[in-house]
């Protein structure tokens, strides 16, 4: 996907001006990335005040969720077992549209499909996480900015890609990012297995309080 | 502090680390 965005500059040179569509083509990707993040934090932020005006005293469930959530997928994170399976869509974002689109409008498309979170890989539990929150306080703005982060964050590795992979050879950038990536795999793994103890400790708290 | 700041000021901090986490995590994403 990211080799997709990024093809090679033939005639250029590793000055920051031969960069410029690259940058261009990452600044695409981001919009469309944080356009449907923040369209997805939006939407559950409605229907969060929607669940508030409909069942009263719902938010009293959702720690509670949020905490199972959090301890029913510990273990896995912690490597002890398989289950449960990340639950997610079967549908993906199409790699065509690279083929099919001019490069400016995949990046954008792209990002478009992916910013919402549902039509790629889920890798790790987190996100069931970030669905969850919007439903665990009133108001609609935090909710947006962290479903804007997500996207930002999301969209970094390309900018990383953009910035410092050989103008003519990107291809071998993005592999020793990918198999750095694949390295540290058992760390991605121990960290949100901390994430998920931090949660279901805090969710514990915020019933209690 | 009062305790309902504390408790927000939490639920913001920890929502953006679990957005920032969730975010990085899909770099894994074949």
């Amino acid at each position: 996907m990211l080799t997709s965005i990024l093809t090679p500059v033939v005639h250029g040179d590793d000055r920051r001006s031969s960069r410029r569509p690259w940058l261009h083509l990452a600044a695409l990707h981001s919009l469309g990335m944080v356009t449907s993040a923040a369209l997805t934090g939006t939407v559950l932020s409605m229907l969060a005040l929607a669940a508030s005006r409909m069942v009263p005293g719902y938010r009293s469930v959702v720690p509670w969720v949020a905490a199972a959530v959090a301890v029913l997928y510990l273990p896995r994170q912690l490597g002890w077992t398989d289950f449960p399976p990340l639950l997610q869509s079967a549908r993906q974002v199409p790699r065509r549209w690279a083929y099919d689109y001019p490069r400016w409008a995949a990046s954008l498309l792209f990002g478009l499909g992916l910013g919402s979170g549902w039509y790629t890989r889920i890798v790790v539990p987190t996100f069931y996480l970030l669905v969850i929150w919007p439903f665990l306080a009133p108001g609609m703005v935090w909710p947006l900015i962290m479903w804007i982060a997500y996207g930002l964050a999301r969209s970094a590795n390309v900018w990383w890609l953009a910035m410092r992979a050989p103008l003519r050879s990107p291809m071998s950038h993005a592999s020793t990012m990918v198999s750095l990536l694949t390295r540290r795999r058992n760390d991605l793994n121990r960290a949100t297995a901390v994430l998920l103890a931090i949660v279901a400790a805090w969710s514990a708290a915020w019933l209690l309080r | 502090m009062p305790a309902a700041d504390f408790w927000h000021l939490s639920y913001v901090l920890l929502g953006l680390v679990v957005a920032v986490a969730g975010g990085i995590a899909t770099w894994w994403s074949p």
